[in-house]
């Protein structure tokens, strides 16, 4: 395998793999609604919401890594 | 795009048996429940890391495996290999988020035959399975043309006879002394270098004529007229 910064890694295990939940979880709701089972739409669309909610927080986390790194770099 | 055939898909057993392998529990759930509506394809296990695939793809005697690359234990690309390794008729799709073309090199060296990104529909997934049960292959449209220019590149690559005419002076005395069976030791002497510089050079002189060792880049010398002639006429 190709070696990764350890922050590349983690938006690709963390936040890449969150997206691509989003969009399986984003082709049900459209799925279940062309087969007429709009009654499960509802809890597919949370489970959207929760994937883009963990999105979020690990983008932010993220960030302020990078900020902390910044600062280290530029004291140094 | 999903018509009546989809809503009505029923296992039989002539489907496609297929294995998930994702560490990411909602997509797999995501995924599986999308792919059970295709027509001709079951999901007969799911796997989070790299040797569980291995396991339950044998034990379900599984048709093709989709398989993510960054797993934990074994990697994606491991476990295809060793999947591969004890039954080489399943057919692995790599899908990932990886759109690298070094991970999609790594996939097809592993054996794999499909390499698909996760922003691909559900569709286009259903497709791939359908085509690589049936013995085709199939790459995602922005991964080939990595794959194309690769191939186009190791096309063009020098042949040894191509790499001749790059030899610089020092290169080929190093060739005819290596032809000579002398040490990187007692050519850095003859020639006045270090034995590290040799030992570079010859690394490079290795990699211009395409060969891989100083026995075969003896047999080069020989084959090319450029080994002493007491070598020559010993062969």
């Amino acid at each position: 395998m190709v070696a990764q910064h350890p922050l590349a890694r983690r938006i690709h295990d963390r936040v890449l793999g969150l997206l691509g939940t989003a969009l399986v979880k984003t082709e049900m709701c459209e799925t279940l609604g062309q087969l007429g089972r709009q009654d499960e739409i509802p809890a597919t669309l949370l489970e959207l919401r929760s994937a883009l909610e963990q999105t979020v927080d690990e983008l932010r986390a993220i960030m302020a890594e990078l900020r902390d790194d910044n600062l280290k770099n530029h004291a140094a | 795009m999903f018509n009546h055939e989809r809503e009505t898909a029923r296992s039989s057993s002539n489907d496609i048996r297929v294995v998930l392998a994702d560490d990411h529990q909602l997509f797999r759930q995501g995924l599986k429940a999308l792919l059970e509506l295709e027509r001709g394809i079951t999901i007969v296990g799911e796997a989070s890391d790299g040797l569980e695939v291995q396991r339950v793809s044998l034990e379900q005697n599984a048709n093709v495996v989709l398989m993510d690359i960054n797993m934990p234990i074994v990697d994606g690309l491991s476990a295809t290999r060793e999947l591969l390794r004890a039954n080489s008729t399943i057919g692995v799709i790599i899908l990932s988020m990886h759109h690298e073309e070094g991970h999609v090199f790594q996939a097809l060296r592993a054996g794999a035959r499909g390499y698909l990104l996760k922003t691909s529909r559900v569709s286009e997934v259903a497709g791939a399975v359908r085509a690589v049960a049936s013995g085709l292959s199939l790459l995602d449209p922005t991964v080939t043309n990595s794959v194309l220019t690769e191939f186009s590149r190791l096309s063009k690559k020098q042949t040894p006879e191509d790499g001749l005419g790059q030899l610089s002076e020092t290169e080929i005395k190093i060739l005819q002394h290596v032809s000579a069976g002398m040490s990187n030791k007692e050519i850095a002497q003859k020639l006045s270098l270090a034995e590290s510089t040799v030992k570079n050079r010859l690394s490079v002189l290795f990699e211009k004529i395409g060969v891989l060792d100083r026995t075969q880049a003896a047999i080069y010398a020989i084959r090319h007229g450029i080994a002493p002639t007491t070598v020559q006429s010993s062969r």
